[in-house]
């Protein structure tokens, strides 16, 4: 069975480097079996790959000790869940489900291609197979899932503690498929420029691709910091630790990828910009797999070191040397059409909005990167923690969130001061308002003011927007409110997809502020019937206590809490002890709402509970976060779906009226 | 084509505004650094230069010395001695509460600053994984944790 496997991994290095020559070879031959053959030996690979995750999994499941993966992660007690989750807990399983993944994706592009860029298709899967070849290289001969122990343990390590809940089997699963989904665009990008065909086809083609490795990665990221806020127990869901900022920079550079896009779909420029920007947004996707497993930086998610670093920083150099060549020899191609005609249109808002995000991307690689320079530079290692980062990311994030509400307002093409002036007033005399009113309520922190403000005044441009569109539509249609906003927003799926993913930005936003600016937090010891407040909230800490589940020990603290005198509930914190391992995890006590959350850790106790100690923290308006990320889903999720009636041209053509033509034109 | 200073047409002018971002977010990058960054040694570093940053904040790496762990859920106090690959030792204090996954052995980064009674006061502590271990997470521990006393 482990033969199967291995030697599945090795044909599959194989079929690929068969795919690549034979995609090259019809392309240059102009032969069309051969990249027939080429799109078979992709299929090839989905077949292998899918049968190493198929031994893998086996392996795993049946716990096959002889092997040194399913030694290193499972035990014969671990639950079938995680024995099965325990395929991506370590090194090469990981880089398994990414090649799996890979294969899937590559398959499906290349055997349903679009009509539109059929032509790419053959250098698409020459791209997608050289990638492949990497990661199937790296798991045929340098690190496998099948290596075998000389001396095969009776009984396995067992999976830490930490990884065993749902939350880790969720949140690597959907960062890969972010991380992989923008290899095809990339792929696509390449494709175009070795083809001299810079026009917006192969934008259009990869449209949905984007958005849905964009929307993977988000919730990668985003459920990565919720489970570390639950799971961890530090009252945290973000540290900015190097392998965090590896999950973002991409992410940066995908929303900023995700928007110039429509510029070059809408007006022909760009061209040059965006296929840099997926570029970068691959290879940071890549680098990010590097400072994972190669150890050189500190940090919570270390893989631990291995020489797998100096593969990954080959392929991105011989990735760059290439897409050098390839920019250089075909300068001429990406000359603008167009060029910008007004400071003041949506294409140059977009444009900022760019290099904001970029230059945030920028500044989270120096930040994380910094200790590697300096060290290299100066011979003295020096690091950068969270307050460089907020420093830096903070004014970045309100100013790409101001620029949030003002673009959709702007005109393509130029924008008079005129028109300025009448779409602006109402949200910004009511962003006025509210900030006064902020101020005077007691809101006198300048960052937090400034943050909800600017949110404020996001919100309020986003409804101008869908009120305006609703009545414009009912006075054509005289439909009803809601009829008339339903089919308004079904009609313009990525707009109002758009305007929802942007709430959801909002919402993050306010909880971001909520949670940073006014986090309170006591560490405090407390003996039985004894309580601690904090904030409004006292919590009376009653009795140390003990129970067993299944073959965990659970130590566990029961507190009252009530606010004003008024008893709210029973807040349990405990300390669970997993069999096999001395160092117990956390499960802390939340009693979480809209407003704020209350937090409760336990910390420690003297013998019989007599003291305890606890942390209690009160962390405002995080429950938006997670509001937020609900909103993200749905409102991407609605700017993907396929319209009823997909004409290309209908919808380009609506999306370049004014908002005041909009509904009409819906219409046919 | 049109551009409100006459001489100065559009492409100029998103020029300059591309510049200016590309200032002000360099701009962030060098104060940030500035401000928030500081030296990561390893004990024996830290040691070695001790007169220079007394009192400085800095992030130190070491292991953490078996039997050394003293942990105090009264007055919420850690007591520990990290130690460098030659063997010497640093004796650290952190008034917060221990973290998950700290024990002996570890490899630990601790942000703080070295006293004058050459006591490292240390605000933060990063509990890197156990070798064992070879894909796991740890929590960059600045709470929680508890032992069986």
């Amino acid at each position: 069975m482990i033969d199967v496997g291995r030697w599945a991994l090795l044909i599959g290095f194989i079929v690929n480097v068969y795919a690549l020559l034979a995609f090259v070879v019809g392309i240059r031959n102009g032969e069309r079996k051969s990249i027939e053959s080429g799109k078979w030996a992709l299929m090839a690979s989905l077949v292998m790959s899918s049968i190493g995750m198929a031994v893998l999994t086996y392996l795993l499941v049946t716990s096959d000790f002889s092997v040194r993966y399913v030694a290193a992660y499972t035990s014969s007690d671990l639950p079938l869940l995680y024995k099965v989750s325990a395929l991506w807990a370590g090194q090469s399983g990981s880089l398994l489900l990414w090649f799996w993944t890979l294969s899937l994706f590559s398959v499906v592009t290349v055997f349903w291609p679009q009509r539109d860029a059929a032509g790419l298709i053959p250098h698409v899967g020459a791209v997608l197979a050289a990638i492949a070849i990497f990661f199937g290289y790296l798991l045929a001969f340098v690190t496998s899932p099948f290596e075998q122990l000389a001396l095969p343990l009776r009984e396995g390590q067992g999976l830490n503690p930490l990884l065993q809940n749902p939350g880790m089997v969720i949140h690597p699963t959907t960062t890969y498929l972010g991380y992989v989904g923008f290899s095809v665009p990339f792929a696509y990008a390449i494709a175009a420029l070795i083809n001299r065909k810079a026009d917006a086809a192969w934008i259009r083609v990869t449209r949905r691709w984007t958005l849905a490795a964009w929307l993977f990665l988000s919730i990668g990221i985003i459920y990565g910091a919720q489970w570390a806020y639950v799971e961890l127990g530090w009252g945290g869901y973000w540290a900015w630790d190097p392998v965090e900022n590896a999950s973002l920079m991409p992410w940066l550079t995908g929303t900023a990828f995700l928007h110039s896009v429509m510029i070059q779909e809408k007006k022909g420029m760009l061209k040059m910009w965006n296929i840099f920007l997926i570029i970068a947004t691959f290879l940071l996707t890549i680098f990010g797999t590097f400072l994972t497993r190669s150890g050189i930086l500190a940090s919570v998610h270390a893989f631990g070191e291995s020489s797998l670093g100096v593969y990954f920083l080959g392929f991105i150099a011989l990735t760059l040397a290439l897409v050098f060549w390839l920019v250089v020899s075909r300068k001429e191609v990406l000359a603008q059409e167009n060029g910008f005609e007004s400071t003041l249109s949506r294409e140059s808002s977009f444009l900022v909005n760019n290099l904001l995000l970029v230059g945030g991307a920028f500044a989270v690689f120096w930040g994380t990167v910094f200790p590697l320079i300096s060290e290299a530079v100066r011979g003295q290692k020096v690091t950068v923690g969270p307050p460089f980062f907020n420093q830096v990311m903070v004014p970045i994030g309100l100013a790409t969130v101001v620029l949030m509400g003002i673009c959709p307002l702007i005109a393509w093409k130029k924008s008079s001061l005129g028109n300025l002036k009448r779409n602006f007033f109402y949200p910004s005399v009511s962003a006025l308002v509210f900030a006064i009113t902020g101020y005077i309520a007691g809101l006198t922190s300048p960052g937090a003011l400034v943050s909800f403000t600017v949110s404020f005044f996001v919100t309020a441009t986003i409804f101008l927007e869908v009120y305006r569109g609703v009545r414009v539509r009912r006075r054509m249609t005289n439909e009803g409110t809601l009829v008339a906003l339903y089919r308004l927003m079904a009609r313009n799926r990525r707009r109002y997809g758009g305007y929802a993913v942007h709430l959801a930005v909002i919402l993050m936003v306010v909880g971001i502020t909520g949670s940073s600016a006014f986090h309170t937090e006591k560490a405090v010891s407390l003996n039985p019937g004894e309580t601690v407040e904090i904030k409004d909230y006292a919590l009376k800490y009653e009795a140390l206590e003990w129970r067993r589940e299944g073959r965990k020990e659970i130590v566990f603290a029961d507190l009252i809490v009530s606010k004003d005198d008024e008893t709210l509930g029973i807040l349990r914190a405990e300390k669970v002890y997993h069999p096999g391992s001395d160092q117990p995890t956390t499960e802390v006590g939340i009693l979480g709402g809209l407003q704020e959350d209350l937090y409760v850790i336990l910390a420690g106790w003297e013998k019989n509970g007599k003291p305890a100690s606890f942390k209690v923290i009160v962390n405002p308006l995080v429950a938006w976060l997670w509001l937020g990320e609900y909103l993200l889903i749905i409102g991407t999720v609605f700017a993907m779906w396929p319209e009823r009636r997909a004409l290309h041209s209908t919808a380009w053509v609506a999306d370049r009226m004014p908002v005041t033509a909009l509904a009409g034109r819906a219409e046919r | 084509m049109t551009g409100k200073v006459p001489g100065v047409n559009s492409k100029t002018r998103l020029w300059i505004s591309a510049a200016i971002i590309a200032l002000a977010v360099g701009y962030l990058v060098i104060l940030g650094v500035s401000n928030g960054s500081m030296y990561y040694l390893t004990v024996d570093e830290l040691l070695e230069k001790k007169a220079s940053l007394m009192g400085q904040t800095v992030r130190v790496q070491g292991v953490v010395a078996g039997g050394s762990i003293n942990w105090e859920p009264g007055p919420i106090r850690l007591s520990f001695e990290i130690q460098s690959d030659s063997g010497v030792s640093l004796p650290v204090v952190f008034n917060d509460i221990r973290p998950d996954n700290f024990e002996s052995g570890r490899e630990v980064v601790l942000e703080g600053r070295l006293r004058e009674d050459g006591l490292f006061a240390a605000d933060n502590i990063l509990v890197k994984c156990p070798s064992k271990y070879e894909a796991e997470t740890a929590e960059p521990a600045q709470r929680d944790a508890g032992e069986r006393t």
